[in-house]
């Protein structure tokens, strides 16, 4: 971690000097693998397990990988009770009921069409503690824009804490969804006439809510800290802007438990897909998976068969914790047209 | 040029007045001796009669003692023949030698064969024998052929100092030696005239002629070649001794004043960077601490300022080195012919010594330049007994980020210092104590809540003493510090996380000259204390909470011996032998891993603890060095070496360039230490009157247990870091090309290395195996490289400087592939190091100009006008792989120097 940072700034520093500019590096093409995306929780709802295969490296946008269609999908546990999965959508395979127990070894199978089997190492699911506490604080910095004026910008760090167990050790992983409530202008759309905007009112819709965050990921193993409760383990960075902080914003933290290797895969994963491949960066490695073909040890397989017990807890961020006047949104369209956006009012709200 | 002549001996026959027969006829004008011709006609007259008589009639006086010639009776009929064959004719078969001492002046003695046992006729060469020369011993009692001493010591004209290192060369027999640490120097010579030539880098060249009957001494003053005026035409008699008569091949010194002709980067006249320009030296680019040797890695280079290690060797992450210029006395490159006195690493020896201050007066030098100042002081204490020389160096960069207008840099800080002190003191004739003390440091910090931090210090203390002017003692005690540090300052992380190396050695040297022999022997022990890394919080907010690895200790100890001498004129040996050994000692925790499973924290079967002292494991071996070098005629040679070095102290690195966070660790029960074997052969050949010097050379090298790391290994606060190492065998060949032309106005030299780092790490299972076992290159490899380096010397004030380099792109290792998972594209590595950025090639050019350079004048100064990266090619630092939207992560290059770089260095000196 102090790598990475120490490059950041170390880059910042060369900003006289150096530069950056895409290159072609003429990479190789090579044979699909099978890439295996599940975590099985002690939640009631299971996430889907996918299957899916690597893409060659190319430029080209918009490229869809193929997806791993027909195969016969099973969690097995220690006492070798089945639970098999089903295809809901192409690649994509659900149990029709499965709740994990803390404690419990899990397995996962898979017989793809091709008569190739699959088996993960298994998995215990180790138990994890409740969040205690979440918080947020505003913190602003300065920035300079491209046309050089200085400006300030507000943003609320958030922060959970969470207990932490002494005498073993402990992985966590925390994921987080925000979601705000968007007012728009619909009534005042406009369509394009021959180069004029002509009035257009839509009669839908104007208030949506919009969630955001699954892009983050944040691991954390208690070598620095066993037996002390993790303060302030920092989570989302939420930038105050119009769209978000006009009324209030909800925040869901999900802590997961790991076990080491799956930490380690979690890990390598996300500093893989953050870093930025400098000198000053481990070098960049097969990220190693848990899921193997049981015939041929050639027949590599991308992903992690990850078994969890998870803690949830939420809060809302109200808008008079901003201490400035935050200017309205202005969005002259069905407000279902913003990303991730719902005209539907969540449960909690 | 020569102001200072020393002649030991003018005439020993005139000093001891042995000299009767003096004739009171006042000498004529010097003339040649071959342009004077005899004619004279004698039958059965006394020796002493015809003498009288050529002296009477021709500008010539004869001296010898009446008894020699007493009964000794000539007939002679010549015409119109020249004095010297005259005189040749009459004293034949009469026991009678003769020395044309001066054109009219020839000494007349008995024949070296009347009173020797030995009949052979020492054989001279005529242009030796009438040249201006000192004469030591006396030839009458000179036996022919046989071995001699000649020894003494080279001084600096101005400062009385010791010249290091320099060359002392027999010309016709192409015998030579350097001077050690005192000055001094020994050579074995046959009876006769020599033509001997001393030379040093910074030096003018100065000529002697000695006619050696008896061991005796030398000493001889250089002039430091103050301003490169054109005495250039002497340094070829230099080159050739450089390139072909040294016995070791890979050995480099790097030329001071040469240095400061070169292009500078950012202003800054660099040691590694200039090392970089030499042929099998490399890095990873523009900002990597470190250098890599023929295939070796960075920690594998010996940095040694006098005598005392260096750990890290750069400042601001590899832009400059940590060497002041203006502090250095000389440096010297091992790549291969390592002698058997140096261990320790397995690549290289990189020797820096310091300057000692001057005995004789006050002076100083500095420099300003964009980015750093710099002034040195030196002078005496005592007047010729004590001196003292401090220098320093500072960067302002900090200055410079407070003034950006991006508040990031605003509040970022980047600075360096670095101070050297050095006090000399001569005890007596025959004992010297030199202190020495280094201090750097670095200071580095993004958006001022972290602050990173390093520094090195180093201390030595050396004494010489003299026993006999055969035999030496040079002992060091030398202590040197690596310290690594990152504050932080954000209330919640509040810390100080800290690593290091600590390091006090104690080396004592012998060196005894016998006979054709210079052998050194003598013997090192090193403690090492490694601080692996610890934490403390440092506010009562922080939530970390303090963790200290335990510190690890060791000691390593070697014995040597070395000997360097003739076999045969032609052919010369430097055989040595070291025997190292090393012990991790307690206290420590030795970790049993399963037998059976990759090593990881989870797969710890039993914990063995060590008390303080108790030693945890032993290692050592014997390490052979040879250097040979066949002299094959007169501008051509060969040398082959072949050395074993045992490294037992390795830099940890997870990172492709090595960075300051790096830390040392020691060789322990599961890290078994590097062994390298290195093989080299090389055939050097001097061209037109040795104005270009050529050599071609080839290495193979053979690394044991070299170590790479396991795919996402954590070398922060690791107590098990030997779990996350992986050791395996290296092989290291390549070959290097270089051409050199040192006289002349256009100077400079053009090489080509040719060089591959291969490793191989299979282990018991998939973790603990690369790339399948397969051989893989080490991610600092660049196969070709090609330097051209050359000097314009448009007069005696302005220089022109351009160089050029080439090298191929480093290995990186590629996604082949990539999949989607969860909300990432990821790419998809599979083979380590299998692919390659794209090449490196660069062009800097500079003009040097000495301003009002007058000898004696108080205040000299000289400009340095660079332009680094002249065709300003974005050459690539790194690549990486940014997200392109709605397209896999695409490859992009950062370019550390993506643009022309001038600067302006003003150098001064009073």
């Amino acid at each position: 971690m102090h790598y990475h940072k120490l490059w950041i700034g170390f880059v910042l520093l060369l900003a006289i000097t150096s530069c950056t500019d895409p290159i072609d590096l003429k990479l190789d093409q090579t044979t699909e693998q099978l890439v295996v995306e599940g975590m099985i929780t002690n939640e009631s709802t299971q996430a889907p397990i996918k299957l899916l295969y690597t893409q060659p490296y190319t430029k080209e946008i918009g490229a869809v990988a193929r997806k791993a269609t027909n195969a016969y999908v099973y969690v097995s546990d220690q006492n070798n009770n089945q639970f098999p999965y089903y295809e809901n959508e192409p690649g994509s395979y659900v149990p029709e009921y499965f709740t994990g127990q803390v404690g419990n070894t899990y397995t996962l199978h898979i017989i793809t069409n091709e008569s190739k089997e699959y088996e993960s190492i298994p998995e215990k699911m180790l138990p994890t503690t409740n969040v205690e506490d979440m918080s947020a604080e505003l913190r602003s910095r300065q920035v300079i824009n491209e046309a050089g004026i200085e400006s300030t910008e507000y943003a609320f760090q958030t922060f959970v804490n969470t207990s932490d167990p002494a005498d073993e050790k402990n992985f966590y992983m925390w994921r987080w969804i925000g979601t705000y409530e968007v007012h728009t202008q619909p009534q005042d759309h406009t369509k394009d006439v021959r180069g004029t905007p002509v009035p257009d009112p839509l009669r839908c819709c104007a208030i949506c809510w919009v969630t955001e965050g699954y892009q983050n990921i944040a691991v954390r193993n208690d070598a620095l800290i066993n037996g002390n409760a993790i303060i302030k383990q920092p989570i989302a960075r939420l930038p105050i802007l119009p769209e978000n902080f006009n009324f209030k914003y909800h925040l869901q933290v999900k802590q997961y438990s790991l076990s080491e290797s799956a930490f380690n895969f979690w890990r390598i994963l996300t500093s893989q897909v953050t870093g930025v491949g400098s000198v000053q960066d481990p070098p960049p490695a097969t990220i190693p998976g848990n899921i193997r073909n049981i015939n041929d040890a050639d027949d590599a397989v991308m992903g992690y068969f990850g078994v969890s017990a998870v803690s949830t807890r939420t809060m809302f961020i109200n808008r008079d914790e901003v201490p400035f006047a935050i200017s309205r949104y202005i969005y002259a369209d069905d407000c279902r047209t913003l990303k991730n956006s719902t005209a539907t009012k969540p449960d909690f709200w | 040029m020569k102001f200072y002549r020393f002649i030991l001996l003018i005439c020993f026959w005139l000093t001891c007045n042995v000299l009767a027969e003096a004739q009171n006829i006042s000498p004529a004008v010097p003339e040649a001796d071959s342009s004077i011709i005899i004619s004279i006609a004698a039958n059965n007259l006394p020796l002493t009669q015809v003498l009288t008589t050529i002296q009477n009639q021709y500008k010539v006086n004869f001296y010898y003692r009446p008894e020699w010639l007493e009964g000794k009776m000539i007939t002679i009929n010549v015409t119109q023949v020249p004095l010297r064959q005259v005189i040749t004719r009459l004293l034949q078969a009469q026991s009678l030698d003769f020395v044309i001492y001066h054109p009219y002046a020839v000494v007349i003695l008995p024949n070296a064969a009347a009173l020797a046992t030995n009949p052979t006729e020492i054989k001279e060469d005529n242009a030796l024998v009438q040249s201006d020369k000192i004469i030591i011993g006396d030839r009458r009692f000179a036996r022919a052929n046989k071995k001699l001493t000649l020894s003494g010591y080279l001084k600096d004209e101005g400062s009385g100092e010791p010249i290091i290192g320099a060359n002392v060369v027999e010309k016709s027999q192409g015998i030579g030696t350097a001077t050690d640490k005192n000055g001094f120097y020994s050579l074995v010579l046959t009876t006769g005239h020599h033509q001997l030539t001393f030379s040093s880098i910074g030096y003018e060249n100065a000529e002697q002629v000695i006619a050696l009957y008896n061991n005796g001494s030398y000493n001889q003053f250089l002039i430091k070649s103050a301003v490169q005026l054109s005495e250039v035409e002497i340094k070829s008699q230099q080159n050739k001794l450089d390139n072909l008569a040294a016995i070791q091949s890979g050995v480099s010194k790097l030329d001071l004043s040469q240095m400061k002709k070169l292009p500078a980067f950012m202003g800054e006249i660099d040691v590694v960077k200039t090392l970089k320009l030499m042929p099998g030296v490399s890095s990873i680019g523009e900002a990597a601490s470190g250098f890599n040797v023929r295939g070796g890695n960075v920690d594998q280079n010996l940095i040694l300022m006098d005598e005392a290690p260096i750990f890290n060797s750069s400042h601001l992450f590899g832009f400059f080195s940590v060497f002041n210029p203006d502090a250095l006395q000389d440096i010297t490159l091992y790549r291969g012919g390592i002698p058997a006195q140096y261990g320790g690493r397995i690549s290289s020896v990189l020797e820096v010594k310091q300057k000692e201050g001057n005995f004789e007066k006050w002076e100083g030098n500095g420099g300003i330049g964009p980015i750093t100042g710099r002034l040195a002081l030196q002078g005496p204490i005592i007047k010729n007994k004590t001196s003292v020389l401090v220098a320093g160096r500072t960067s302002y960069s900090d200055w410079l980020l407070k003034r950006m207008r991006d508040p990031d840099l605003k509040q970022s800080t980047a600075s360096f210092y670095d101070l050297s002190a050095k006090i000399s003191h001569k005890i007596s004739a025959k004992d010297k104590i030199t202190l020495s003390a280094y201090a750097s440091q670095d200071k580095f910090g993004f958006a001022v809540d972290t602050i990173y931090n390093w520094q090195n210090q180093a201390a030595s203390l050396l004494y010489g003493h003299t026993f006999s002017n055969k035999f030496f003692l040079d002992i060091a005690a030398v202590y040197s510090n690596y310290k690594f540090k990152i504050n932080i300052d954000e209330p919640n992380n509040a810390s100080i996380y800290t690593n290091g190396i600590r390091q006090e050695s104690l080396k004592a040297t012998f060196t005894y000259l016998t006979g054709p022999h210079e052998v050194q022997f003598g013997g090192a022990v090193s403690n090492y204390m490694f601080s692996p890394g610890k934490i403390e919080p440092n506010s009562g907010f922080s939530q970390i909470i303090p963790i200290t690895l335990a510190n690890k200790n060791s000691r390593e100890g070697g014995i040597f011996i070395n000997d360097e001498f003739d076999l045969t004129p032609r052919l010369s040996v430097m055989a040595g032998v070291r025997f190292s050994f090393y012990q991790h000692v307690g206290p420590g925790q030795v970790f049993n891993y399963a037998a059976d499973q990759p090593q990881s924290e989870e797969t710890i079967t039993d914990t063995l603890q060590f008390t303080s002292g108790e030693i945890m494991k032993t290692y050592g071996g014997i390490e052979p060095r040879l250097s040979v070098r066949f002299r094959v005629n007169e501008n051509a040679s060969v040398k082959a070496g072949y050395n074993r070095i045992q490294q037992y102290i390795h830099l940890v690195s997870n990172t492709a360039a090595a960075s300051p966070v790096d830390t040392w660790t020691t060789s322990s029960a599961s890290i078994r230490p590097q062994i390298g074997d290195q093989l080299s052969i090389g055939f050097f050949q001097n061209l037109a009157q040795n104005a270009f010097e050529t050599s071609a050379e080839v290495y193979y090298k053979d690394i044991r247990n070299i170590l790479d790391y396991k795919n996402g290994a954590i070398i922060y606060l690791n107590n098990n870091l030997e779990a996350d190492l992986l050791q395996g065998h290296g092989r290291a060949y390549g070959a290097e090309f270089t051409l050199n032309k040192k006289s002349g106005r256009l100077s400079g030299w053009a090489n080509y290395t040719y060089s591959r780092i291969q490793l191989k790490i299979k282990g018991e299972n998939a973790t603990e195996t690369i790339n399948s076992g397969e051989y893989y290159p080490a991610n600092y490899e660049k196969p070709h490289t090609v330097n051209i380096v050359s000097n314009y010397q448009f007069n005696k004030r302005v220089n022109f400087g351009a160089n050029f380099t080439y090298s191929t792109g480093r290995p990186i290792s590629a996604p082949v592939s990539f999949f989607q998972y969860d909300v990432f594209s990821v790419p998809n590595y599979t083979q380590r190091n299998q692919y390659r950025i794209p090449d490196y090639h660069r062009l800097d050019l500079n003009i040097a100009v000495q301003t009002g350079y007058k000898k004696n004048k108080k205040w000299s100064g000289s400009w340095n006008f660079s332009i680094y990266n002249v065709y300003a090619r974005k050459n690539a630092y790194s690549v990486f792989f940014k997200k392109v939207y709605g397209s896999p992560a695409q490859p992009y290059r950062l370019a550390v120097i993506g643009t022309m770089l001038p600067s302006i260095t003003y150098d001064f000196k009073f």
